[in-house]
């Protein structure tokens, strides 16, 4: 069951695009907070790590997941919960792409058999009858 | 080459049902398993021991719960027998959109074209549509 928050959220992304972009925003929307680094140590810290990927590590004996974007000067952080609520997003954002693939190859498919008037169109229809 | 499409739908049908490692942790998180780095070499020396690709039932002292190896994050995901259903729930819907995706593919590759032209189907026609 989507909530009228997951739709606004899955709307939006499809209106964006871009497939980082979306992961950024599915990212925020799921509750991670976005750092900026403000150190030169930092700044090659955040390089040094994997990027546009959301990796866990364990820090002060807990897990949190990070999200580094160093072209952009961020790094994402969020918790277990946060990445769990991430998932589910990213679920129901490729579900909805998959059915929209669907709808429209069905779509296609059936203006194709319609070309020759469906059928009860001029070739399927009363002449045969 | 319809033919050829179809055989290749059908070929890849079962294979449907095995998701890749990213939507392998999608599902995972999305049913409620927890991602748990190892970070001790005892912990790391458990998990290269497990299979990957394979959600396993393993004995815990609080009663069964389903693991599955990371070896790419070198993190366990870890589940109890209830997010473990939600698992399955969520796969089999997966596999059925997969499934939709499929028969809408065979669809589109069985609409008959020729109502178009005699090129339709056959390459510039086709691959210039905006689909």
């Amino acid at each position: 069951m989507k909530t009228p928050l997951t739709l606004l959220i899955l709307s939006s992304i499809l209106l964006t695009g871009c497939a980082s972009q979306s992961k950024v925003t599915l990212l925020s929307a799921a509750g991670f907070r976005t750092v900026v680094p403000n150190t030169p140590a930092q700044i090659s810290q955040l390089k040094s790590m994997p990027q546009r990927k959301v990796i866990p590590v364990v820090k002060k004996g807990k897990t949190v997941f990070l999200y580094a974007d160093a072209a952009n000067n961020s790094l994402l952080i969020g918790n277990q919960k946060q990445y769990q609520q991430f998932q589910q997003y990213n679920l129901q954002y490729k579900i909805q792409q998959d059915k929209e693939a669907a709808a429209a190859l069905n779509a296609d498919a059936n203006a194709e058999w319609g070309a020759w008037g469906g059928l009860d169109g001029p070739f399927w229809g009363p002449c045969f009858y | 080459m319809k033919q050829l499409s179809l055989i290749a739908a059908v070929c890849l049908l079962p294979l449907t049902g095995c998701s890749n490692l990213p939507e392998k942790r999608m599902e995972l998180a999305s049913a409620g398993f927890r991602t748990i780095p190892a970070t001790t070499p005892a912990q790391l020396a458990k998990l290269a021991a497990l299979k990957s690709s394979k959600v396993v039932p393993v004995n815990g002292k609080r009663g069964t719960v389903y693991v599955f190896a990371d070896h790419q994050h070198k993190a366990l995901i870890v589940g109890s027998p209830t997010q473990y259903q939600k698992y399955r729930a969520i796969k089999l819907h997966q596999q059925k959109i997969d499934e939709q995706l499929l028969d809408a593919q065979v669809n589109m590759d069985n609409a008959d074209w020729s109502a178009w032209g005699p090129d339709a189907g056959w390459g510039w026609s086709v691959a210039s549509d905006p689909m």
